[in-house]
């Protein structure tokens, strides 16, 4: 199976290159909303301890154990 | 020689006295307080800002006295779980989840049976001893009933949780509905004061919140209600939120604090200063006494190095774990908190 190329910033759908450190801030309590894939939006489900996260159009999934510092 | 006290002393004597009726009120007759003493509490939010000042010090430190004296010494862990998020018909101008603004949260179908389950299990085995799931809707139809009957039976069958439930406006019928279920508490936040509450929703009013809260304690169920600082409202609103929810005996309190979520009519708000949130904290505490008052959403933006202040100040319940849609601190990160303040947490076992 091939790996995927991040593109994209997961917390505003921008591409990676424009938005730097700032969205890590701007989001921080924030989940990852946008496809790093594809920029696309994600369908986002947080649980109380990780959140999973799925993108219709590319077909990444991801589950993280996440939770803001 | 004039004999007039300095101004600044004069303050500090009203803050002490107003502070020492209160005191004499919950402490010492075991009484509430009155609205007066309410709105003068309230009114110490401005001096509450200056670090220089005793106030917020002293109304802390009452609040904490009065949360032991009527409460006790533990700590309520409660985890949540949006089980249909997104997509909701109302306005509320604090919510990510209403369909009228453009956010960025994506609506969801209802949350399975057995991803109900899951996110029980591992709430219980984080602390939790209790557990709200949270259905972003104006009121359940029938299928959205469905749903919260079979998630309620799923957390029974495999959990020691309580459930709370969070669905929006109820009737009386559908209020014994989830009493006959066995669902311990429901979630209905009267959000503001009656006053400030035009400003945040207009495709419901402020009178239909308190009808459900009513129907609530009618049907049996603990009533879980509280609501959001930092929106914008006054101090007195404050003061006025909190007499509201003294009137309905509620036996929990959420405390929210805005976290202002792009999208929502609320965006551009700033952020409450921590000093006033945690005088808010203490207000509630002092106007509703007996309730347990829990730290919900926001806590970690508003509040940040100063989380453990408001549980030495009021405060006998947090959610740990994530929120809704947004995140919160790891449980290990909060139950550390809760050691380091040596803060008894209920039911806890094994854990710390």
């Amino acid at each position: 199976m091939g790996t995927h190329t991040e593109r994209f910033c997961g917390r505003c759908g921008q591409p990676s290159q424009d938005c730097a450190d700032r969205c890590a801030q701007q989001h921080r309590f924030d989940p990852d909303r946008f496809c790093t894939v594809c920029g696309h939006r994600l369908d986002v489900q947080v649980y109380p301890d990780h959140v999973e996260s799925a993108c219709k159009v590319c077909r990444v999934r991801a589950a993280r154990g996440t939770a803001a510092p | 020689m004039s004999t007039a006290r300095p101004h600044a002393d004069h303050q500090a004597s009203d803050v002490q006295d107003l502070l020492d009726d209160v005191e004499q009120q919950l402490l010492g007759r075991h009484e509430p307080i009155t609205a007066d003493q309410a709105y003068g509490l309230a009114a110490l939010a401005d001096v509450a800002r200056d670090p220089e000042s005793q106030a917020l010090t002293r109304m802390l430190d009452l609040a904490h006295r009065v949360r032991l004296d009527w409460c006790g010494e533990e700590v309520s862990l409660e985890s949540i779980l949006s089980t249909k998020t997104g997509g909701c018909p109302e306005d509320c101008a604090f919510c990510s989840q209403s369909s009228t603004f453009d956010t960025d949260v994506k609506p969801q179908p209802f949350l399975t049976r057995e991803q109900v389950m899951q996110a029980a299990t591992s709430a219980q085995a984080n602390g939790a001893t209790e557990f709200c799931m949270v259905l972003a809707i104006k009121g359940p139809d029938d299928k959205a009933m469905a749903h919260i009957l079979d998630s309620v039976e799923a957390v029974h069958d495999g959990t020691d949780l309580e459930v709370a439930i969070s669905a929006g406006l109820l009737t009386a019928d559908q209020a014994t509905t989830l009493a006959e279920a066995g669902v311990v508490r429901y979630n209905h936040n009267l959000e503001s004061a009656r006053s400030f509450f035009p400003r945040i929703c207009t495709t419901h009013d402020w009178q239909e919140r308190l009808d459900t809260c009513q129907h609530v304690r009618d049907s049996g169920m603990e009533l879980c209600s509280g609501g959001i600082l930092g929106m914008g409202e006054s101090a007195a609103q404050r003061a006025e939120l909190a007499l509201s929810l003294a009137a309905l005996e509620p036996t929990e309190v959420p405390v929210n604090f805005l976290n202002p979520r792009p999208g929502t009519p609320l965006q551009q708000q700033l952020v409450l200063d921590p000093r006033v949130a945690l005088h808010g904290v203490a207000l509630f505490r002092l106007v509703i006494p007996w309730a347990m008052l829990r730290y919900a959403g926001g806590r970690e933006m508003v509040l940040g190095d100063l989380q453990g202040t408001g549980l030495l100040g009021g405060a006998n319940g947090m959610i740990i774990g994530n929120y809704l849609t947004t995140l919160g601190r790891t449980p290990q990160a909060d139950l550390q908190m809760l050691s380091d303040l040596k803060v008894p947490v209920k039911a806890l076992t094994g854990l710390l």
